[in-house]
């Protein structure tokens, strides 16, 4: 499974090119920070990996990627439902019993720090605790490509650490994982950088 | 996904207040018992409104042919579907002079037996002759004898009720003595009911065959309460008739409603790898809980309402309220679904912006 960017660029309608000339190789088992000052164009390049958008010039060659998470900057879920029953319901999608997925997803929770708030409505969940909830969620699903756009852009420098902490301990062998970030603490927890002011243009 | 997990997907929404479910089943019962508190309400107006025609003579049709009408022949419509009770009358030359009204004698009518039975009227002593209630009121003595003075005291066997209500009023003023049917008799009476033009037309079997062409006519007892009346014709015509379809198409969009307000949990549930179809069944059961519910309080509502209004065909009452309740309930469910197939996978991102 990999996913490769080949002199890929992208501008919307008239307006000047966000970046040009990308080129870069995403294999699973690494993360990878995307970043760049804000309007770099940064969730637009997530986009055009996940395929929901089709670049302005070069390559997105996508092999053997069928499921596509985002995880997005703003952590939603249901507001009255267990944390725990985020994480349960993508197990369970895939087939056997609730206690079975629930024994799965208590594993996935404490990875993510979130044993402890398990049976807590997510309404009343902390920031960083949501995001990293949205993070176990998406990897509970088992895709073959994660996009998290921007995960501590909403959250406090306590919260924004501990949601680092859990992307630095993510490592999934079937699964390439891409993170847009503006955030210094972020972008050091990933293993690979694609910098796109490197590939900044003025027109 | 496992049925047990979809089905206790959809308990655990319902109980959490994930589903809102207390509120849109509020809102369905508001709309249907709106509904069908408003379309009862004409419906028993309506139902009003024919009894009067029925109790009124309205559907009482009077075949006039003096000296031809066959007794036996007027009687025995009453052994046709859809004639309660028929039979004939004869205004004679006789009088009664009563005692206490020194110049008013009061003129005797020969009846049929039909008739009589025609007339409902109350029993009284045995054997004797039948009055009205405003003759009775005037005139009958606490031993339910009327005084005479050619025969001193005459025995009254029934009182009949006759209000001055639009109906011919003859009848109010004359004593009906019950004679045998095998002579000529003026007029034939029918009750029709329900009120049939055919019923009317067959009426003409009772006319003695040496009737001259043109003689005969017939009328309706009642003549302000119309020539006729179609109940059937009335209750699909009544103004309420496109409520319930209104109040189902309004369900529907609550169903539409309650899915599409989740779309952005919706989405992320198909994201998350659920089939659609398993989806599909954890909101029917949703919507279908909330949706009962409802539809049981309005049931509920509407059975007590009816107890109030004492109506007499409670099968009618029952059919009449349960289409559409029943109609309600699948353009609620079908709005639910519709509202799933408008969220797409693909949308969350949308969704997500715009939440």
């Amino acid at each position: 499974m990999r996913l490769r960017l080949e002199g890929v660029g992208h501008c919307f309608a008239d307006a000047q090119w966000l970046f040009r000339g990308v080129t870069a190789d995403f294999e699973t088992g690494t993360t990878t920070a995307v970043t760049g000052p804000s309007g770099s164009g940064k969730s637009t390049l997530l986009a055009l990996m996940a395929g929901s958008l089709y670049a302005a010039e070069g390559t997105v060659a996508r092999q053997g990627i069928e499921r596509t998470q985002w995880v997005f900057q703003n952590p939603f879920g249901v507001a009255r439902r267990a944390a725990i029953d985020h994480v349960v319901l993508p197990i369970m999608a895939v087939g056997g019993s609730r206690d079975q997925a629930t024994d799965q997803a208590m594993v996935l929770m404490e990875q993510f720090g979130l044993a402890s708030v398990a049976a807590r409505p997510f309404a009343q969940l902390s920031g960083g605790e949501a995001q990293r909830l949205m993070l176990a969620r998406a990897v509970a699903s088992q895709p073959h490509l994660l996009l998290v756009d921007e995960p501590t852009a909403q959250l406090d420098h306590q919260a924004a650490v501990t949601v680092a902490e859990a992307l630095s301990s993510l490592s999934l062998k079937g699964t390439i994982v891409a993170v847009a970030t503006h955030d210094p603490l972020t972008r050091d927890a990933c293993q690979s950088i694609v910098d796109l002011t490197r590939y900044a243009t003025e027109d | 996904m496992w049925i047990r997990n979809i089905l206790g997907e959809a308990l655990r929404n319902l109980a959490s207040g994930t589903a809102h479910a207390l509120w849109f089943a509020s809102a369905w019962l508001v709309i249907m018992g709106g509904v069908c508190g408003l379309d009862l309400w004409e419906l028993l107006a309506l139902s009003g409104q024919v009894t009067d025609f029925h109790d009124r003579g309205g559907s009482t049709m009077v075949l006039t042919a003096p000296g031809h009408v066959d007794g036996v022949a007027c009687d025995e419509l009453a052994g046709i579907t859809g004639i309660e009770a028929a039979g004939a009358i004869r205004v004679n030359d006789q009088r009664v002079d009563i005692s206490t009204t020194p110049r008013s004698p009061l003129p005797i009518s020969e009846i049929t037996a039909g008739f009589a039975r025609l007339l409902d009227f109350r029993e009284g002593g045995p054997g004797g002759l039948l009055a009205s209630a405003s003759l009775a009121d005037h005139y009958l003595d606490s031993r339910g004898t009327i005084s005479t003075r050619a025969s001193g005291a005459t025995s009254v066997a029934g009182v009949f009720s006759w209000p001055d209500d639009g109906r011919a009023q003859g009848l109010a003023y004359t004593l009906l003595s019950v004679t045998p049917a095998n002579r000529n008799f003026d007029e034939c009476w029918a009750r029709i009911w329900p009120p049939s033009t055919g019923n009317s037309d067959l009426m003409g079997v009772a006319l003695a065959g040496d009737t001259p062409p043109g003689e005969a006519q017939v009328t309706p007892l009642n003549t302000t309460m119309g020539s006729t009346l179609d109940p059937t014709a009335l209750f699909a015509n009544r103004r309420t008739q496109w409520l319930p379809i209104a109040g189902a198409a309004a369900c529907s969009g609550i169903g539409f409603l309650a899915v599409w307000l989740r779309r952005l949990e919706c989405a992320a549930t198909l994201d998350s790898g659920v089939p659609r179809l398993a989806l599909s069944i954890q909101l029917f059961v949703e919507t279908a809980w909330w949706s009962t519910l409802g539809c049981v309080i309005v049931s509920g509502l509407l059975v007590i309402t009816g107890a109030q209004f004492e109506v007499t065909r409670p099968d009618g009452f029952a059919l009449a309220a349960g289409w559409p309740l029943g109609f309600a309930l699948l353009m609620t469910w079908g709005g639910a679904q519709a509202g799933l197939a408008c969220i797409q996978r693909r949308a969350l991102m949308v969704y997500f912006k715009h939440r």
